[in-house]
């Protein structure tokens, strides 16, 4: 029961955690946040395991946090709030080659981000050239040339 | 819900933006960054253990006692004696209390134990009249509010604790 309980604390904090820091932050992974990432696996890892390194331990905490994944999946489909509110909403950034630049405040995406996924996406030079650009919900942007 | 700054626009695309759920959003991001950075204060001022709000320390007619306020499970704590002029020192330890911990390691060794009326009673043959530092390493075994009224030579010490899981 321990088990369980550990598995789906650190299963909800994590969630919370990386919702709370917004969508781009793993979107925009450098090396060092994949360094940290690693990091917080380990962390994660010793709490999650305490001293029995058995392989059933690790087993069932293995099936513990799927069966947690595959309820979220389940009740996010089920209820579109809840998949809302733990996925977010896409949000629009440049309409018809304007910045929106409140928006793009609040999502912590500057020009240079949307120009580049531009750039990546469809070879595209300036800004005018964009009709849309989309935060989408897993933090990358979608451009839609004009 | 209105907020100046965040630009509401007419749009062809097949989205649902839910721009009032973003503002939403937005804010209660906010507010886990702040909370984020009250933690990070709170743990480094000792909310979960070594700092200043966690170090306890009692001073009373010669003996002082340092302790853990807040302590984490099965992380190794030590409850530090200083004992003066005594050259017997008893140390009575509730039992109520030793069953939320397991008695790692208590120094200095050659001590006596035996347990009687709910205690565990561990006495040290000083042989000086200097300070007799004691130290009784325990750790955590069970969460949650811990409470317990050691006893050093008849004297009653109150040691509160508080367990995070």
């Amino acid at each position: 029961m321990e088990l369980i309980l550990r598995g789906a604390a650190l299963y909800l904090f994590l969630l919370l955690l990386f919702r709370v820091l917004g969508k781009r932050s793993l979107a925009e992974t450098t090396t060092f946040d994949f360094v940290l990432l690693l990091i917080i696996g380990e962390a994660t890892q010793q709490a999650l395991l305490g001293n029995d390194f058995s392989t059933t331990n690790a087993l069932v905490l293995i099936t513990v946090l799927m069966g947690i994944d595959l309820a979220f999946v389940k009740l996010k489909g089920k209820y579109k709030k809840l998949d809302r509110l733990l996925e977010g909403t896409p949000l629009i950034l440049v309409d018809h080659g304007k910045p929106l630049k409140g928006r793009m405040k609040e999502a912590k995406v500057d020009t240079e981000d949307i120009l580049e996924a531009a750039r990546i996406s469809h070879g595209l030079e300036q800004m005018h050239q964009i009709k849309y650009a989309v935060l989408e919900r897993d933090g990358q942007i979608s451009i839609i040339p004009s | 819900m209105k907020r100046t700054g965040v630009e509401r626009i007419e749009h062809s695309l097949e989205l649902e933006e839910k721009l009032d759920q973003q503002l939403k959003g937005w804010m209660v991001q906010k507010i886990g960054r702040v909370l984020i950075g009250t933690i990070i204060f709170l743990t480094a001022l000792g909310l979960f253990g070594n700092g200043l709000l966690s170090n306890k320390k009692i001073e009373k007619n010669g003996t002082s006692l340092q302790y853990e306020r807040f302590l984490r499970y099965e992380k190794e704590m030590d409850v530090q004696w200083t004992i003066a002029g005594q050259e017997e020192i008893q140390i009575r330890i509730p039992l109520q209390y030793l069953d939320r911990f397991k008695v790692e390691k208590v120094i200095p060794e050659g001590y006596e134990t035996a347990t009687a009326n709910g205690y565990v009673s561990y006495t040290f043959k000083s042989g000086k009249t200097t300070e007799t530092p004691v130290h009784f390493y325990l750790n955590p075994q069970k969460t949650g509010n811990v409470t317990g009224e050691w006893l050093v030579n008849k004297q009653r010490f109150q040691l509160r604790h508080f367990i995070y899981p």
